[in-house]
Formats: structure tokens, C-alpha cells, sequence
């Protein structure tokens, strides 16, 4: 029980920090990109 | 005095045959009411309540918003309100109803007071 | 098969949205908050047989001629050079009163040869204005399918449905004929650009950019194919004489087929006028009703909110004491449960400020603030449009940023998104609430209540301080923009239940949902720095602990107290703490305010959230949060670690620090560079960091 509570918390938190990543960091690339989109010109 | 007011018509009707003078005379328009009525009248002029048909006035100077807007000339305008400080000018033309700043009223022309 | 591409268009104040939302329902997607900042909203539509479209409501528009961003982006997507993200079919809403303007840009749409459908919406007033409309000969002069709706009543939406499915069938050809205007013009530019759309060039060719950054809109006359390009004096001419060439077409068009009773219009809408904008009323009016909303705001979100905040309490409680003990146990009632409760507490005044804001747009009260309050503004270097902007920046800076792209003129336009970040937003709120309740007593002052006062002396500091950096901007910026002003001023009307409600719904379900998923990931990981770390010691620390004379006589409870806290001290973020406390130590703080500061960087809310999770881990009793917070000593001092001078020095430095990462996104989005939002992150914060420091060695 202990140990799979263990893993089980592991998984979690490796989920988080891969989500917080995701979000902060891959999303500036997309930003900037679409810092592009917004302006006028591209037609 | 008759003389005065001859001459100042002259100049002004010099200038206005010029397409780049006009517009000086547009931007110095409120200068000019001031030291004479009879020139000309814009839409800062109106009175609360007052309406009156929008004359000619130089492109350059009206953004295209306003002209989308139905700031043509030819069209009746009505001043609803002016806000406080006199700033802003309420208007009503041909049914849109907008407001837009002092120094940009005074550009448009009224062709003819009701 | 594909899903229909349907773009929603119409001028400001046409019930745009209220047809959205009856044809999508509350199937739709805004993003607004942390990371996903779309300023487009789409829906889907489910059609007579069966089959969806995509519907995009797209921010409303005069014209396509582009002179601020809002249009920009319009123009944008049905231009788009990417044929499938192009629309299949355009509605275009107009309101039955303002036929004539809305038609304006009915006939240049007509000009892209897409697809149109004109939905001629608030059809149930007619009758009560004496309007008629000859919709067989509109539909042939237009060339197009005419939809009678009203979104208020919900009538006329399924024959919207039908013709919507029916797009085929409509005709392409335009209203006027664009080389009217200037035919050898024309002929040139057909030359020069062989195979391109005429109106289109045209378009391209005559766009402004004054509500741009000058320098990073150089481009656009690029590509001129050796076309003799005409003067900006005459361009301007031209489009005179296309407005003048569309209104000849309406004229005629409403002259025929259209009667309106004038006498039983305006008489109402004068009166209200009358008062709202009265140079002294006008403002009293004003204050009074701002005064309504903050007050009632905290009046009204307070009970909900101690509710919430004691629901979460006990829920941890129940998971601790049910389920079998353990790592994940303890992640739930001391990481999960804590951090989702810092999110849903926010929920109430969220949902009330927008519920305000939305009935002060809707209903039409917002232009009469803008008319009232432009020449104050203007002193300031703002325009009075931005008023709206630093209204709904005590919601979020996020949609207060991008209600900018309204304000024609560059300069006022950098200047209020500069700014409105001092305003105070409601994920401050929390943070100021919790502090105030912590450290400034309840009582009476003058009849009024302390903490109340100060609250309102925390959003007055914001306000003030907005308008103050907006004035030092005004005078050391130099950007030349040619400043002008239009704004429309439109009927008022009954706000509508369907669309205000639709609004919180959707704006307080983003805030949870997208917020929330990254609060809930930050005390994720806080509670496993916090109840994890590397050295023997952390491992050992009961030993330790127990080794150490003195500490043999403690009851139970204290001996666990003091391992936990000696746990927490050597825990991953007990270490990082220790690191970053010299920085934040002059200002009063001890290292877990100072993890939840850095935290805090993400989003502001997620102060209270990691707090919460701080100062849980290990303590056996599961309180609410604030009973939590007002027993913590400060190691260092041994006094509470929330008093008087810390709680001061906590609230000015969340007055003033840029601590928004979706804030500063958007800012990088809507000015096209890094630069103003490193400028902002680092004044605002640089100076917050200032005047914390400055009160508490002050107060101290």
C-alpha cells in the first residue's frame, strides 16, 4: 500500500512539472510566432 | 471697416484656390472664425440642439472612420450633447450617433445653417 | 465532411455576440487566461441536418478599411492567405435601427466575393418603431439571403440555420463596382498585380497604421511590383469617393425598401442622456455606481468565499482521517485539496466583477463614460476609451489589454496597456483580503470599517499610480501619432440576461479551469519540495530532533510541531528559501513568503494557494487557511510572522509588481515586442520592491 502510494505520488508530480514546463515554456515559441501573425503585412 | 472685411475675404478665397493652402486654412479654421463669423462655420460652432448640413472639408485631415460614419458632405448633422468641458462634441449624423473631439470638429465645414 | 467555416461580422453594438450565443449556445471557447490568449471566440453550431459549423464571432467592425487593431484582425482572417482557414460563408449581423451604416460594411464584404448572409437582428422592435423593410427587393439589390432575428426573443434563429446550410446557393457578386471609383487607378493596379482581386489590393493598398508601432508596420507597402503608387492625400480621396459611391447604392436601397418613424425613436435616449452625461451628474452618476460595484463585490463574495474557504478545510480533514495514511494521502490533503482551494475561493468576485462589467457595457452605460471622462484622460496622455480598459483591469489586465485595440491612436494605445497592469485585478484580490483580514484589526473608524477602508485605499493606490505613470510616460515618450477620436455612442438597451450570464459563466469557468490547472500543478510540485529533501537530516530529523536536550519534556503535539518545522527547513524548498532570504528579508519576509512570492511570478493567486500548501505540510490538524497563517512565528523575530509592518510591506509590494506571466504575454502580443513588457516587469516590480522595503524599515 505504502509503496504504491509512493509511485503513485511520483507519477503526479512528474505530471505537474511536465505540465508547468509545457505551458511555460513551449508556449513562449507559439507566442512569438503568432506575434507575427498579428501583424499586418502577411497577406 | 467694410474695406477690412473685403480684403480678408480675398486672401482667404486666394488661398482656398491652393489644394495646400487649403488645408492651412482648415487647421488655422477656429483662428479665422474668431476674427471673423461671416468666413465660415463649423461643426465645433453648433449649438446644443443645432443642426446643420456637413460642406466640403479636406480629406487629408478627416480620418476615413469618420467619413464611414457618414460624415459626408451633404448630410445633416445635429449636435445632442457636449460634454463637460465642451470637450467632446455628441453628434448625430444621418442617424449614427458618435462623438468625436473638439479639434477634430472644427475641420468639417457646415455648407448652411437651418 | 469538413466542418463549415463560418465567420460572424457586424458593427459594434449590433447584438453580434447575443446571435452568437444563440446559435452556438454554450458551446463555445474564449481563452483569456494564463497561456492561451486567442482573442477569437468559436463556437459550434449544430445545422438542421445534423452537421456542425464552426462559428467565429469576430470583435466587432465599421468597415474593412483598417484603422485600429480590432479591425486588423478581422480583415486578417478573411484575408487570410491560407485558403482553408479562410471562412466558407460570413454572417453579417445588422441592427434594424442603424441599417444604413451597417450595410456600409455589408457592401464591402460583398466585394471579397465570399458568401454573405445579412441577419437583420432586434426585428421585435419594428412594429414599436414604426420600421418596415421590403426584404424581397433588399435580397435582390443585395444579391444575398436575408435572415429577420431577434436574438433577445430567440426568434428567427432556425431560418438562420437553414440559410446557413443553404450557402451555396448564395450569389457572389457585388454591390458596386469598385473601379467606379477611379477607373484609371484600377487599370493600373490590375496591371502591376495581374490575376489579384481588385478590392482586395485595394484594401492592402490603402490600409492605415496609425494604431500600430510605426516602426514594426514599415512593411506594408512592400511589394509594390514597380506600381506607381499614388500620395496619401489622394488615396484619401478615393476612399471619399468609395464611402460616397457605397452610401449612394444604401441610399437608394433604403429609400425604396425601408420606412422608419422618426418621431418614435430618439426621445428616450435623450432624456437618459441628458442626465448620464450632464457635466456634474454625469460624474456622480459615475462614482456612485463604482462605489455600488466595490462595495458590493466584497459585501456579496465574502460569505461565499469563507464558506469555500472552511468547505476546503474540511475536506482535507475527511481525506486525512479516511483514507489509508501515506505519501499520496498526505499529497491530497496537503498539496491537491489546498492548492484547488486557493483557486475556487477567487470564484464569487470573479463572478460578480464581471457580472457588473458586462451590464455596464450591455446596457450602453460604458460610452457615456468614455464621453464623460475623455478630456480628464486626456491630461494624462490616455484617451477616454481607455477607460474601458482600466475598468475591466479590476477584473484581469488579460481582456482589459486587448479591449485596448479600440483606441485609435498609438500612442494613448501603449500608454493604457502600459498601465492598466497598476490596476488592481481580482487575482490580487485574495492576496489583499487575506493580509488585510491578517493584519489590520476589525474595527470601526469614523463608521467605517477599517478593513474596508483600506482595501479601498489598496485599489485607489492602483488607480492612482496608473494614472500617474501614464502622465511620466506621456512626457517621455515620443511617438508621433496623429491623434483622433470617434466613438460611437449607442442605444441604450436592457441587458440581457442570456448574454450577461453567459459572460460570467464562461469568464469565471476560464479563470478556474486555466488558472486553476496551474495552480494545482505549482502546489503539486511545492508540497513534494516541501515534504521531500536531500540530506540526512531532513531523513533523520526525529532524531535529531529528540537528540536535542530540552526537547525530551515537550508534550506530543509540540515534539511533532518542532519536527515538522525542522523538516520543513531542510526540505528542497527550505533550502531554496534560505537562499532567497537576504533579498526579501529587509522587507519583513520570512523564506516561505518569499517561495510564495516566487511562485507568485506565474500568477498572482497562486500566493494564497502556496502558502496554504506551506504551511500544511506536516501539521496535523487541518485548518482554514487564515487560522493557519495568523498562528505562524517568525523565526527569526519569534513575533507572529503576519503583523502589522509585514502585512504593509506584503500589500504595496502586490499593489505595484508586475507579477503576471499571461499579463506580459499579451503585452508582448498586442506591441509586438519584448521591449515594453521587460520594461514593465522590471519598473513595476523594481519599484514595488522600493516601496516595500521603504514602509516596513519605516514602520518597523
Amino acid at each position: 500500500m505504502w509503496e504504491l502510494q509512493n509511485i503513485l505520488v511520483y507519477l503526479i508530480v512528474l505530471a505537474a512539472l511536465a505540465y508547468l514546463v509545457k505551458k511555460f515554456f513551449l508556449k513562449k515559441k507559439r507566442n512569438s510566432h503568432s506575434g507575427c501573425d498579428t501583424n499586418c503585412g502577411c497577406h | 471697416m467694410g474695406l477690412i472685411r473685403f480684403r480678408k475675404y480675398n486672401i482667404i478665397a486666394l488661398l482656398k484656390q491652393s489644394q495646400i493652402f487649403r488645408k492651412i486654412v482648415n487647421e488655422n479654421i477656429n483662428c479665422c472664425l474668431m476674427l471673423n463669423k461671416v468666413i465660415k462655420n463649423t461643426i465645433a460652432h453648433l449649438k446644443k440642439g443645432e443642426k446643420g448640413i456637413i460642406g466640403e472639408y479636406s480629406t487629408d485631415a478627416i480620418p476615413v472612420k469618420l467619413q464611414e460614419m457618414g460624415c459626408l458632405p451633404g448630410n445633416e448633422v445635429q449636435l445632442i450633447q457636449l460634454s463637460p468641458f465642451n470637450d467632446l462634441l455628441y453628434l448625430n449624423i444621418s442617424g449614427s450617433y458618435f462623438a468625436i473631439r473638439r479639434e477634430t470638429a472644427a475641420l468639417i465645414e457646415i455648407a448652411k445653417a437651418e | 465532411m469538413a466542418e463549415l467555416n463560418v465567420a460572424l461580422i457586424g458593427n459594434p453594438n449590433t447584438g453580434k455576440t447575443s446571435v452568437f450565443n444563440q446559435l452556438t449556445g454554450l458551446n463555445q471557447k474564449v481563452g483569456n487566461y494564463p497561456g492561451i490568449t486567442v482573442e477569437k471566440k468559436v463556437g459550434t453550431c449544430k445545422l438542421p441536418d445534423g452537421s456542425k459549423a464552426r462559428i467565429t464571432d469576430l470583435p466587432g467592425t465599421y468597415s474593412l478599411n483598417v484603422t485600429s487593431a480590432d479591425e486588423q484582425i478581422v480583415v486578417q482572417l478573411l484575408l487570410d492567405s491560407e485558403p482553408e482557414s479562410r471562412p466558407d460563408l460570413v454572417v453579417m449581423v445588422a441592427d434594424v435601427e442603424n441599417l444604413k451604416r451597417n450595410l456600409f460594411l455589408f457592401t464591402q464584404i460583398k466585394d471579397l466575393k465570399i458568401p454573405v448572409i445579412l441577419v437583420v437582428n432586434m426585428a421585435d422592435i419594428m412594429p414599436r418603431k414604426g420600421i418596415s423593410l421590403d426584404i424581397a427587393l433588399f435580397e435582390k439589390q443585395l444579391h444575398t439571403k436575408i435572415a429577420l432575428v431577434s436574438a433577445r426573443k430567440g426568434t428567427g434563429i432556425d431560418e438562420l440555420k437553414k440559410l446557413i446550410l443553404q450557402f451555396r446557393e448564395l450569389s457572389v457578386s457585388s454591390c458596386i463596382k469598385v473601379t467606379d471609383i477611379d477607373p484609371v487607378y484600377f487599370a493600373e493596379l490590375q496591371k502591376a498585380f495581374p490575376g489579384e482581386d481588385l478590392y482586395k489590393l485595394w484594401l492592402t493598398h490603402t490600409r492605415e497604421s496609425d494604431f500600430l508601432d510605426h516602426k514594426n508596420s514599415e512593411h506594408r507597402l512592400h511589394d509594390t511590383n514597380g506600381f506607381p503608387e499614388r500620395s496619401q492625400t489622394e488615396r484619401k480621396k478615393m476612399q471619399q469617393k468609395e464611402t460616397i459611391l457605397r452610401y449612394l447604392f444604401i441610399n437608394k436601397l433604403l429609400k425604396e425598401g425601408y420606412k422608419k418613424d422618426l418621431a418614435a425613436a430618439t426621445d428616450l435616449r435623450s432624456r437618459i442622456d441628458r442626465i448620464l452625461t450632464h457635466r456634474v451628474l454625469g460624474y456622480v452618476i459615475f462614482f456612485l455606481i463604482m462605489l455600488l460595484v466595490f462595495q458590493s463585490i466584497y459585501n456579496w463574495s465574502s460569505y461565499p468565499m469563507d464558506f469555500i474557504d472552511g468547505l476546503f478545510a474540511s475536506m482535507a480533514e475527511w481525506v486525512s482521517n479516511t483514507l489509508p495514511s501515506g505519501s499520496f494521502t498526505e499529497l491530497l490533503a496537503e498539496g491537491v485539496i489546498p492548492g484547488i482551494g486557493g483557486i475556487v475561493i477567487f470564484m464569487p468576485q470573479i463572478a460578480f466583477l464581471f457580472l457588473f462589467i458586462s451590464i455596464l457595457e450591455e446596457s450602453g452605460y460604458m460610452s457615456r463614460v468614455v464621453f464623460i471622462m475623455d478630456r480628464f484622460m486626456r491630461r494624462f496622455g490616455l484617451s477616454g476609451k481607455s477607460v474601458v480598459p482600466l475598468i475591466s483591469g479590476t477584473a484581469c489586465a488579460i481582456p482589459a489589454i486587448m479591449a485596448t485595440r479600440t483606441i485609435e491612436n498609438w500612442k494613448e494605445r501603449l500608454i493604457t496597456i502600459l498601465v492598466t497592469p497598476f490596476i488592481t485585478c481580482s487575482a490580487r484580490l485574495p492576496v489583499y483580503l487575506i493580509i488585510v483580514a491578517l493584519v489590520i484589526p476589525d474595527q470601526n473608524f469614523m463608521g467605517l470599517n477599517l478593513q474596508g477602508l483600506t482595501l479601498m485605499v489598496l485599489y485607489l493606490l492602483g488607480l492612482i499610480m496608473a494614472i500617474f505613470s501614464a502622465f511620466i510616460l506621456n512626457k517621455i515618450l515620443k511617438i508621433k501619432s496623429r491623434s483622433f477620436f470617434v466613438a460611437e455612442m449607442p442605444g441604450y438597451r436592457m441587458p440581457m440576461v442570456k448574454n450577461v450570464t453567459y459572460t460570467v459563466v464562461e469568464k469565471t469557468k476560464d479563470f478556474v479551469v486555466n488558472a486553476g490547472k496551474i495552480i494545482l500543478a505549482i502546489s503539486i510540485v511545492l508540497w513534494f519540495l516541501a515534504s521531500h529533501g536531500p540530506s540526512e537530516q531532513f531523513k533523520n530529523a526525529e532524531e535529531i530532533v529528540m537528540a536535542q536536550p530540552g526537547n525530551t519534556q515537550l508534550s506530543e503535539e509540540e515534539r511533532n510541531t518542532a519536527i515538522a518545522s525542522y523538516k520543513l527547513r531542510h526540505s528542497y524548498i527550505g533550502i531554496i528559501g534560505h537562499v532567497i532570504e537576504p533579498v526579501i528579508r529587509p522587507l519583513g519576509y520570512d523564506w516561505k513568503i518569499g517561495i510564495a512570492l516566487v511562485t507568485s511570478f506565474a500568477a498572482r493567486e497562486v500566493f494564497v494557494g502556496s502558502l496554504a500548501t506551506i504551511y500544511s505540510v506536516g501539521t496535523e490538524e487541518k485548518e482554514t487557511i487564515k487560522t493557519r497563517l495568523s498562528g505562524e512565528i517568525n523565526e527569526w523575530t519569534g513575533e507572529k510572522t503576519f503583523n502589522f509592518p509585514t502585512g504593509i510591506s506584503l500589500l504595496l509590494f502586490y499593489a505595484f509588481a508586475m507579477q503576471c506571466m499571461s499579463t506580459l504575454a499579451v503585452v508582448k502580443r498586442e506591441t509586438y515586442s519584448w521591449k515594453w513588457p521587460l520594461i514593465q516587469l522590471f519598473f513595476m516590480t523594481g519599484f514595488a520592491y522600493v516601496t516595500a522595503l521603504l514602509a516596513y524599515q519605516f514602520i518597523k
